[in-house]
């Protein structure tokens, strides 16, 4: 008995995209071969690189600091790949680098910088109007500070969810987060927000 | 007519069905349009943009730099072996057994691989740990203190001593 035909009229973009995309599986193979080593890791900064730094982009909102960011996330990947054991997915363990690389750097820029956070809210918005990387769209930048309003944690999880797409359960694996307390978390996030954003716009 | 294509499907298709099923689920389960129509309304908004062919030459800026990592991590090696060495002959020298043959020779391998660098891999110093395993024990040096005095030692010497350092 043959295989029921399938017949493809339309390939959209999107499948194609997919497709043509390398799977972790593949570049993990890569790696940890020597002598297809550069390859890999090409592959892997190749298709993760414009994710994570738009993840990083919207923790340090500033496109200089988001460069020094994922610099040293790929630099702490290349030296920590070998001991990568897919316990967790490769994705998942890139997001968790990006993640508290962030952290490490806001909390390195607060340090240095000794204002009030009411103030600091001031100076994030002004800058950002100044900033050549930033459409000063005023909805943009209101959500943009609603988002800056929520508590650290909270705040990677409403990203992750809302602009990241990222399921509940690779959230856990990155946040080392139950998926009850996420789901929580990002629902009060969104009232909030919501909240916000009817207030200012 | 129809045109005739090949199936295709990615490897690992079935593998992650279940995990966007859950996903697509999730999203139902979301409905941020009921919840919160103003942020739905700006879900696809990004006021952020990055210069222009930045993430070309990122790849190229991340390959320089996998690159001198490369040759940094030799040099971290050369002065790991050396310090491994100094330990193995210090403690040897030190240790209530005299065996002058067996000095002469430790002496003799640490001149050696002092001039011929090329010849410490990896195999050796990991050989090397292994052997003064326990002694490193009986000194109570742990892997931090030891990654430190590395640092330490690294840190003091510019790219021109590191490069003439044997």
């Amino acid at each position: 008995m043959g295989y029921p035909q399938v017949i493809i009229t339309k390939t959209s973009k999107n499948l194609e995209n997919k497709l043509k995309e390398i799977s972790d599986d593949i570049i993990i193979g890569m790696l940890s071969d020597d002598k297809q080593f550069d390859g890999g890791f090409k592959r892997l900064v190749q298709k993760y690189q414009e994710p994570l730094y738009w993840h990083i982009r919207r923790m340090v909102h500033f496109h200089e600091d988001a460069d020094d960011v994922i610099q040293n996330v790929f630099i702490k990947v290349f030296r920590g790949i070998k001991g990568f054991k897919g316990d967790s997915k490769l994705y998942t363990w890139l997001y968790k680098i990006a993640t508290n690389e962030s952290i490490t750097f806001i909390n390195k820029k607060k340090k240095i910088s000794s204002v009030t956070e009411h103030a600091d809210d001031d100076i994030l918005s002004s800058k950002l109007k100044a900033d050549t990387y930033f459409d000063s769209d005023q909805a943009q930048l209101i959500l943009v500070k609603a988002v800056e309003s929520l508590p650290q944690k909270q705040k990677q999880i409403f990203n992750l969810r809302y602009y990241d797409n990222m399921t509940y359960k690779d959230m856990s694996e990155v946040l080392d987060t139950s998926v009850g307390a996420l789901k929580a978390s990002y629902h009060h996030a969104v009232k909030k927000i919501e909240n916000y954003l009817k207030a200012n716009v | 007519m129809f045109k005739k294509y090949r199936i295709m499907i990615t490897e690992d298709y079935f593998e992650k069905l279940p995990d966007r099923l859950s996903e697509k689920i999730e999203s139902l389960e979301d409905d941020l349009l009921q919840e919160a129509p103003l942020l739905h309304s700006m879900r696809d908004g990004n006021p952020y943009s990055v210069p222009h062919g930045y993430f070309k030459n990122l790849e190229n800026q991340l390959t320089q730099k996998r690159s001198s990592l490369k040759v940094s991590y030799r040099k971290y090696l050369a002065v790991a072996a050396s310090l491994l060495l100094l330990m193995a002959i210090g403690l040897q020298w030190s240790s209530d057994v005299v065996d002058d043959s067996g000095a002469l020779a430790e002496v003799e391998l640490y001149d050696y691989y002092l001039d011929n660098l090329d010849d410490v891999d990896e195999d050796l110093i990991a050989l090397l740990s292994e052997d003064e395993e326990s002694l490193a024990t009986e000194m109570l040096f742990d892997d931090d203190e030891i990654e430190i005095v590395l640092d330490e030692l690294v840190s003091d010497l510019n790219d021109y001593e590191l490069d003439n350092l044997f």
